[in-house]
């Protein structure tokens, strides 16, 4: 057990820091798109195609990759209140189902995400004709990296003592 | 069903789960127990984020961050604080002209609050002002973000129902005005009453024209974006984007605050911000597949109309209504699932189109205060540390007044409808 918690432990701080790289990577290749979209119709005067459908496509795993780097610091919005307002020792057992509810609707996106990428697979996008398992495939890689969150956090709570640097997230 | 959903949601809530996640989950059960296709729930989710409009967003979230960080909102406190500093109860006002003149770039009311949160609430305990108040004052002044153009809910308002985005972001600028202009109101009186302190630094017109000087290319990105986007030059995406350039510039070149290693924590801090609020987007989309399948939104509407079909009761009855949904629903999660079907009823009785949009924006403005959901109190109290308590009780007047500028926007449309139609919206 301790194992794969270390193990765990070592891909979400790996997966972090892919995260962070990509939303950098991701939001500099957006502006620069749209701002390339201005220049070519009002300075050249010729459009850009596909500019719009990348951009777009791009936001998508923004939103997926960022959502895991969120999760991992706690960044989503919700209502912590109840959960503080809860007596110290029901609130260990009350984190769990949390995670757990979280895991179990993470894994359901993650799976419903795979078949829908799948079916879409031979299609492809409008303009860039790229085919359309790019854009799909942000849910289900999404969701599995949140899931890994999710059971690090799990591991942190149940487990203490065996690990590196998460911090409580919920 | 209804009854389902509103207690796996509120379990969902209390038990602490994310907002977007509450929705999801909410939305998985109300599929399981229909036996629809799972699927549904990747290809909603899909569709809703996969908008070029809604890329307003990032952008806007971006410009904002590159903002804080480049040392620009620093120069427009500065210049808010010798224009209204010495008034009694000094840094209230200065809180609330400079959240005015941030709301003019950024469209996010959380962007400010965390911005002024951080750089006014210690310097006003410093001088004396209680703590509640101070959070009070930032928190409140904050909402003022999402009304005054450019605005982050107006994009999603605009997105989900198809009204133009510029008309509504038109629509905005006097209720800004007015929220700004009473907050200081109620603030100098408080100030007055209780006895808060001022400024007291030396003035002259000199001093204020240098602040102005180096206030001036920060004071002049509201109108690069709203001339673009009022003039009909660039889609609002386009335009946040151009914000992104000028922040970007500002920060580097001319305030020269803004380091390469700034930069990247900025995008990443930025992509987070986004994802959470693409996430709530995407999740509610799935959620409003589910109230429609089960013919929600026209029952509500049904029920609106068969109370009266009186336009002024309508509008009140829709005020309490989404004061009450903003206590418990994210701001942009409430436009994606009630917008259409508010406007549908609105629309049945002549009410202008534009008019509603802003009603609802500025109900939305009043939920991020209120409890047990309010954003921007959460966010004020984080970057304070002051008790969650003390803030919400010292917000209640905030609270009260903007609920009055809601009834004076609600009942005297042409207050705010004339800028729209100047510009040719409507």
């Amino acid at each position: 057990m301790n194992q794969l918690s270390r193990l765990i432990h070592r891909l979400v701080d790996i997966q972090l820091k892919f995260c962070n790289r990509m939303l950098l990577l991701l939001g500099v290749i957006m502006t620069l798109l749209i701002l390339l979209q201005v220049f070519f119709r009002f300075v050249i005067y010729v459009p850009f195609p596909w500019s719009e459908e990348c951009a777009r496509y791009l936001m998508i795993w923004m939103g997926m990759l960022g959502s895991v780097v969120a999760l991992q610091h706690g960044r989503h919005i919700g209502v912590t209140f109840f959960m503080e307002k809860l007596p110290p020792h029901l609130r260990k057992p009350a984190r769990g189902l949390t995670q757990t509810g979280m895991i179990l609707f993470l894994g359901i996106l993650c799976w419903q995400g795979i078949l829908f990428s799948l079916f879409n697979a031979d299609q492809m996008s409008p303009a860039m004709e790229i085919p359309m398992i790019i854009p799909f495939g942000a849910i289900p890689v999404g969701a599995a990296m949140m899931i890994l969150v999710m059971l690090a956090d799990m591991f942190h709570l149940f487990l203490p003592g065996n690990t590196v640097s998460s911090e409580t997230i919920l | 069903m209804i009854l389902t959903i509103c207690i796996v949601f509120l379990t969902a809530m209390v038990l602490g789960f994310p907002v977007a996640f509450c929705l999801g989950i909410t939305s998985l059960v109300a599929l399981i127990m229909g036996d629809v296709p799972l699927l549904l729930i990747a290809q909603r989710m899909f569709t809703g984020i996969d908008s070029f409009p809604l890329m307003a967003v990032p952008f806007f979230v971006l410009a904002g961050e590159l903002m804080n960080r480049g040392g620009t909102t620093k120069r427009l406190i500065d210049f808010a604080n010798v224009l209204v500093g010495r008034v009694p109860g000094g840094l209230a006002h200065t809180n609330i002209l400079a959240s005015m003149f941030f709301g003019g770039i950024s469209g996010s009311a959380v962007a400010d609050a965390a911005a002024m949160g951080t750089v006014l609430v210690p310097g006003m305990i410093r001088k004396g002002f209680p703590p509640g108040f101070s959070a009070a004052v930032t928190a409140a002044s904050s909402t003022m973000g999402p009304i005054i153009p450019p605005s982050i809910l107006m994009v999603l308002m605009g997105v989900t129902t198809g009204l133009s985005i510029g008309g509504l972001f038109a629509t905005g600028i006097v209720p800004g005005l007015l929220l700004g202009i009473s907050m200081m109101g109620l603030s100098y009186f408080m100030a007055v009453r209780y006895n808060f302190p001022r400024e007291t630094f030396p003035l002259s017109p000199k001093i204020i024209f240098k602040e102005f000087i180096r206030a001036c290319p920060a004071l002049l990105a509201p109108f690069i974006i709203l001339g673009g986007i009022l003039g009909g030059i660039f889609t609002p995406t386009e335009s946040a984007a151009v914000a992104v350039l000028y922040a970007f510039i500002l920060g580097k070149y001319i305030y020269r605050e803004l380091t390469f290693k700034d930069l990247a924590d900025v995008f990443v801090q930025s992509g987070t911000t986004t994802a959470v609020l693409l996430m709530i987007i995407g999740m509610a989309n799935i959620f409003a597949w589910v109230l429609t399948s089960e013919q929600i939104p026209t029952k509500i509407a049904q029920a609106m109309l068969a109370m009266t079909e009186n336009p002024y009761l309508i509008l009140m009855i829709i005020n309490v209504f989404l004061i009450f949904i903003g206590m418990f629903l994210e701001g942009g999660a409430a436009i994606i699932i009630l917008a259409p079907t508010l406007l549908a009823v609105t629309n049945s009785l002549g009410i202008d189109p534009l008019h509603f949009g802003l009603i609802m924006v500025l109900n939305l403005a009043v939920g991020l205060l209120t409890p047990p959901l309010g954003v921007c109190l959460f966010v004020v109290c984080g970057v304070t540390k002051i008790d969650l308590g003390v803030i919400i009780r010292a917000v209640m007047p905030f609270l009260a007044l903007e609920i009055g500028v809601l009834l004076i926007v609600t009942y005297f449309p042409s207050l705010i409808l004339f800028i729209p139609k100047l510009l040719g919206y409507m």
